[in-house]
């Protein structure tokens, strides 16, 4: 952080402030947070300066620390909930799926959308009861990636629960049920899964 | 109240181009709607201060100028507007396509501005099933008393 910001970015070298030493001021603001240099512990101007500088530092930590704790800057209890209402949403969403680059910008997908999109996708063929679905993408040596990591586009693998009528011949159904989710989730965000598996876990009577 | 007007003409007030562009947006079918996210909340409450000082101190380099609605985030950094649109689409209509066309939109409404664009990026964060405005004739549904 510069202690004299000059209206037109840096002043040159010259017009910087310097102490009776010669050093710029900057650069003893630059390592205040460091021990003090062999210069620094015998130079008068150098240690006036740096205790001054250190006093600084100490006065805005503590009008920081004072605004943070201070009643009349704190959020009323109908913003702190509306910011806690978006941010419950927010993490249900879960992690993005990059899926397009264009020369405008990026366009990404939070897995919550994606797998929305899978049950919905599963819920279009007749008879079919969608339940959860998970999405595991695997990292390098087939490694679980990180749950704050990007899902990994080229290797979506999904676990799909469903509930079928007891009447339903279930091989066929599996088949039509893996094209029909493969597709949809094609057709919307262009990513084709590497594997879909389907757990028939309920049989309902019709 | 002392002003620089180099600095007022500087910086454009963006303000007035969120509103467009939220109208543009929703008006494309296949948007459901602009989705508030923790950073367009938090932006929000903060924006009207930040601004004040921003456009009061504000120089070139420096923070950039924001702007923010629920769903819409668009700040000024140097001469670039750079845009950020976090969205919920109807399944009926491809979703990856629609935020392309969104895009295009957008940076189309922001040169109708006389600005230049930057980054455009779009988040998908929800795909559903859009209700469809009953017809008359169709079937009345079952209110289920």
């Amino acid at each position: 952080m510069a202690v004299n910001d000059h209206p037109q970015g840096d002043p040159p070298r010259h017009e910087r402030p310097r102490l009776g030493c010669g050093r710029d001021l900057d650069e003893v603001w630059a390592s205040i947070d460091e021990p003090p240099s062999a210069h620094e512990q015998h130079c008068e101007d150098c240690r006036s300066a740096r205790a001054s500088l250190q006093n600084l530092a100490l006065i805005t930590g503590a009008m920081r620390e004072n605004d943070r704790v201070d009643p009349e800057l704190q959020p009323g209890s109908r913003v702190r909930e509306a910011i806690m209402m978006v941010a419950r949403a927010e993490i249900r969403r879960g992690r993005r799926a990059p899926l397009s680059r264009t020369e405008l910008g990026t366009i990404d997908i939070s897995e919550q959308a994606l797998t929305a999109l899978i049950r919905f996708a599963a819920s279009t063929l007749p008879g079919v009861r969608a339940r959860r679905c998970s999405i595991s993408t695997t990292g390098p040596g087939g490694t679980r990636a990180p749950s704050g990591d990007p899902v990994d586009v080229t290797d979506v693998r999904i676990t799909l629960r469903v509930a079928l009528p007891s009447t339903m011949r279930i091989p066929p159904a599996m088949v039509s049920l893996r094209e029909r989710v493969g597709a949809i989730v094609r057709t919307q965000t262009s990513i084709t899964m590497k594997q879909i598996d389907i757990v028939v876990e309920d049989l309902y009577d019709v | 109240m002392m002003s620089d007007p180099s600095v007022d003409a500087r910086v454009p007030d963006l303000d007035p181009v969120v509103e467009q562009l939220r109208s543009v947006l929703l008006a494309e079918p296949g948007l459901v709607r602009l989705e508030p996210t923790v950073r367009s909340t938090v932006q929000r409450l903060k924006l009207t201060p930040v601004a004040l000082f921003q456009q009061t101190f504000g120089a070139d380099g420096e923070e950039p100028v924001v702007s923010v609605t629920d769903g819409l985030t668009l700040s000024l950094a140097g001469t670039m507007v750079n845009v950020h649109i976090d969205v919920a689409t109807d399944v009926d209509h491809p979703a990856l396509t629609l935020s392309r066309k969104l895009q295009v939109l957008a940076a189309t409404t922001l040169e109708r501005h006389g600005l230049t664009v930057g980054t455009i990026d779009v988040t998908i964060l929800s795909i559903e099933e859009a209700p469809r405005p009953t017809r008359a004739g169709d079937p009345v549904p079952d209110g289920g008393g």
